[in-house]
């Protein structure tokens, strides 16, 4: 449904040019999980940003491709893709405080979805956006939605600004609005990061629950391993703007090949292990604005070898759908 | 087995402790549920409609004591100016003898202690008599009548030409961001904040009234048009009357000074509309509202200048007062009958009276303005009610 192919966005910065997505493959089939886990800043969100064609300057993609249900989104024209957008593939954001506009209220930036896909009215609109009126029947199908997304006296709730809902509810309301058009791609950009650790798990529950009703598949953004396996059917993981591992769950919790992932296991506790020495991972992520093409992960790596230095590296099969990015296994 | 950051156990606590004790709720009203919400939901909107009517007259009457002392302290400042009325009426009038000096000052109340005069001018004014002004010999409340529509007319206009040019220019310098346009429009701007008023007043009467001769120089209208007049708004009364003439002339003679006036405004706003602009579009919920598939111009109006607008509503506050300065001299300089001309006269010619009427009518337009923008405030951000 969605395969992602040698994928670079880069931002033009005066420090230089940050790779922020870098030769990235993904691929995702329908009504799948896949988990893209890696450390803040490794271009988790630009990934997200790229594949819906938002990247606003400094940022500009500058290959690969997005085939998404056979067609390649970075092929299309704007109005083309505004079409795609919100409607086939939606997106929830990090922030729930900050995503929701503060100064609508909450019901009408929900029917907003509706109306923009012309959802409300038998005509498309394309984008455009009409009048605020209100009709009966259009607002029942807002209730609609937040019933669905658990939002408890939507007749209420409808009228109210996101200021008086609370992190949860504001969360509830953003995945509302990405279920408006029932879109068949869930881009969720680390949806629960914000939120108390109760309502992450209520909100989990929510997208498993459409997961499952809805059969839309999803990217979750997190950088939280044990929510990963516990939500995801493939687990992608990424250091320093690349795609270093990539297989289904229990292959790369269990088995991981690149040290990068090695190391991130390495480095948070894990259940049954009852004295297991934590070790972090030595050195720092490396400067995005300063990568040569060799392998990013070479300065902290205790397997680094000189064919880590060069140049084309690509995601290796070492069986069972389990690609790793390394020189040991090239 | 899998690494701990996490357990998803939480369960039923806070939020979801709330949303299920108020679901079944509204899942066992069903259907009826919706009626019965809309009924209370309009009640509320009644409610809330009565108390911010409520607040808007508290607000009115705080004003009281503000004006009352810009009232007091004009009395008592007028009084400091060297040489009052009479000897400056006696200065044109020629010889006079002493007696004739007392007498004058008597009949004007000028003799007494100032506390005395404060006193029975205020108790005057209590009852909407603000006195007679020494020079037209008229009651100050006529003049200011003539005066205050149009000083109204040219400051409602100067501001909507300010808005009118500046928040396209402020919206499209932040959005093509250091682009010709942007560069060039706020080169302009920082031209317009630093132009003296009656510079580019005179400016625009040599291009387009004696070079081009196409915009009249001095007054509100020109004579013969057969204006019948309504309410004193020229603009309004010529179309109410369907006197297209009148409209023209009226219009033409309004149009130099609402730029003159105008043009400060337009560049403070413009400044404030793109730098807000630069700051709302990049905020997360732009990028919800791209995301949702909608237009960029409406990602632009819709979501973007929508939330600029909140401060530049707070700068267009501040801006009433400078407006109400500019017009002493856009008036003075276009020979335009309002207040700002009456004041000028008046304080020149010590004609008491008319300086603390007009003053007291400064000091409530103002007021009244800034009432005007903090209720436009509270419509434009739900966080804030007055
Ligand atoms: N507008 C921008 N201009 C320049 N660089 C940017 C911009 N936005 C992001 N970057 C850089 O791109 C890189 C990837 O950022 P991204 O937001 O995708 O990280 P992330 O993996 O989502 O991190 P987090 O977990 O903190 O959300 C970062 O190094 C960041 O500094
Ligand atoms: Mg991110």
């Amino acid at each position: 449904m969605l395969a992602i192919e040698r994928l670079t966005m880069i931002y033009e910065t005066k420090r230089g040019r940050v790779k922020a997505v870098n030769k990235v493959d993904l691929s995702l089939g329908k009504g799948e999980i896949l988990g893209l886990v890696g450390e803040s800043g490794c271009g988790k969100s630009a990934t997200l940003l790229t594949i819906l064609g938002l990247v606003s300057y400094p940022g500009k993609v500058t290959g690969g491709r997005i085939i998404f249900r056979g067609e390649d989104l970075l092929q299309k024209t704007p109005a083309a893709l505004r079409k795609i957008r919100g409607k086939e593939i939606a997106m929830i954001f990090q922030d729930p405080m900050t995503t929701l506009n503060p100064v609508f209220k909450v019901g009408d930036q929900i029917r907003e979805s509706l109306q923009i896909h012309g959802l409300l009215n038998e005509q498309a609109e394309g984008g455009r956006f009409k009048g605020r009126k209100r009709k009966e029947s259009e607002m029942d199908r807002v209730y609609q939605l937040m019933r669905e997304v658990g939002i408890p006296s939507p007749e209420k709730r409808y009228f109210e600004y996101p200021f008086q809902f609370s992190g949860g509810m504001q969360q509830r309301a953003i995945i509302a609005i990405a279920l408006a058009c029932s879109a068949q791609l869930l881009l969720a950009d680390e949806p629960t990061t914000a939120l108390d650790v109760t309502i992450q798990a209520q909100i989990l529950e929510l997208l498993a629950k459409i997961n499952r009703e809805r059969e839309t598949a999803m990217i979750l953004v997190t950088h939280n391993l044990a929510m990963a396996a516990e939500f995801c059917q493939r687990i992608a993981v990424m250091y320093a703007g690349e795609i270093v591992e990539q297989g289904s769950t229990d292959e790369v919790l269990e088995k991981p090949q690149h040290p990068y992932t090695q190391g991130l296991l390495r480095s948070i506790p894990r259940i049954g292990k009852v004295k297991q020495k934590l070790e972090p991972i030595p050195g720092t992520v490396p400067d995005l604005a300063a990568l040569d093409g060799t392998c990013p992960f070479y300065p902290r790596c205790a397997q680094a070898r000189p064919a880590c230095l060069e140049d084309e590296r690509s995601l290796e099969d070492v069986g069972g759908g389990h690609w790793v990015k390394c020189a040991l296994y090239s | 087995m899998f690494p701990i950051g996490l357990e998803p156990d939480g369960g039923a606590q806070g939020e979801e402790v709330r949303a299920q004790s108020e679901e079944p709720r509204a899942k066992s009203a069903g259907q009826k549920a919706f009626p019965l919400c809309a009924t209370s939901n309009t009640t509320r909107t009644k409610e809330v409609r009565i108390l911010r009517t409520a607040k808007i007259i508290q607000r009115i009457l705080a004003t009281v004591p503000i004006v009352l002392g810009v009232v007091i302290l004009v009395f008592v400042f007028m009084r400091f100016i060297p040489g009052d009325p009479v000897d400056l009426m006696m200065g044109q009038a020629g010889n006079v003898s002493r007696q004739e000096v007392a007498d004058l000052r008597a009949q004007f109340n000028l003799d007494a202690p100032i506390y005395v005069q404060l006193y029975d001018y205020l108790g005057k004014a209590v009852q909407g008599n603000l006195g007679e002004s020494y020079m037209e010999k008229r009651p100050v409340i006529d003049l200011i009548g003539q005066a205050l529509p149009a000083t109204l007319e040219l400051s409602l206009m100067a501001i909507l030409f300010a808005l009118i040019v500046a928040i396209p220019i402020g919206v499209y310098s932040a959005v093509k961001q250091n682009s010709v346009l942007d560069r060039a429009s706020m080169g302009i701007s920082f031209l317009g904040v630093s132009m003296p008023g009656f510079w580019l007043g005179i400016l625009l009467m040599l291009i387009f009234s004696v070079k081009l001769g196409i915009a009249p120089t001095q007054g509100r209208i020109a004579y013969g048009t057969g204006l019948v007049k309504v309410t004193g708004f020229y603009v309004l009364d010529s179309t109410l009357t369907g006197n297209w003439v009148a409209l023209r002339s009226s219009l033409a003679h309004l149009i130099l000074p609402a730029i003159t006036l105008g043009s400060p405004t337009a560049a403070v706003v413009a400044r404030v509309v793109r730098s807000s602009m630069l700051e709302v579009m990049r905020q997360d919920y732009i990028v919800l509202a791209r995301a949702k598939g909608l237009r960029e111009f409406w990602v632009v109006v819709r979501h973007g200048l929508r939330n600029a607008l909140i401060p530049t509503v707070t700068v267009l506050g501040t801006e009433v007062g400078a407006l109400l300065g500019g017009n002493m001299i856009v008036e003075t300089v276009f020979g335009w009958p309002g207040l700002g001309r009456l004041a000028v006269t008046a304080i020149f010619n010590r004609d008491y009276p008319l300086v603390q009427g007009v003053v007291m009518f400064y000091a409530l337009v103002f007021v009244m303005a800034n009432l005007g923008v903090d209720i436009l405030y509270t419509y434009l951000n739900p966080k804030i009610s007055l």
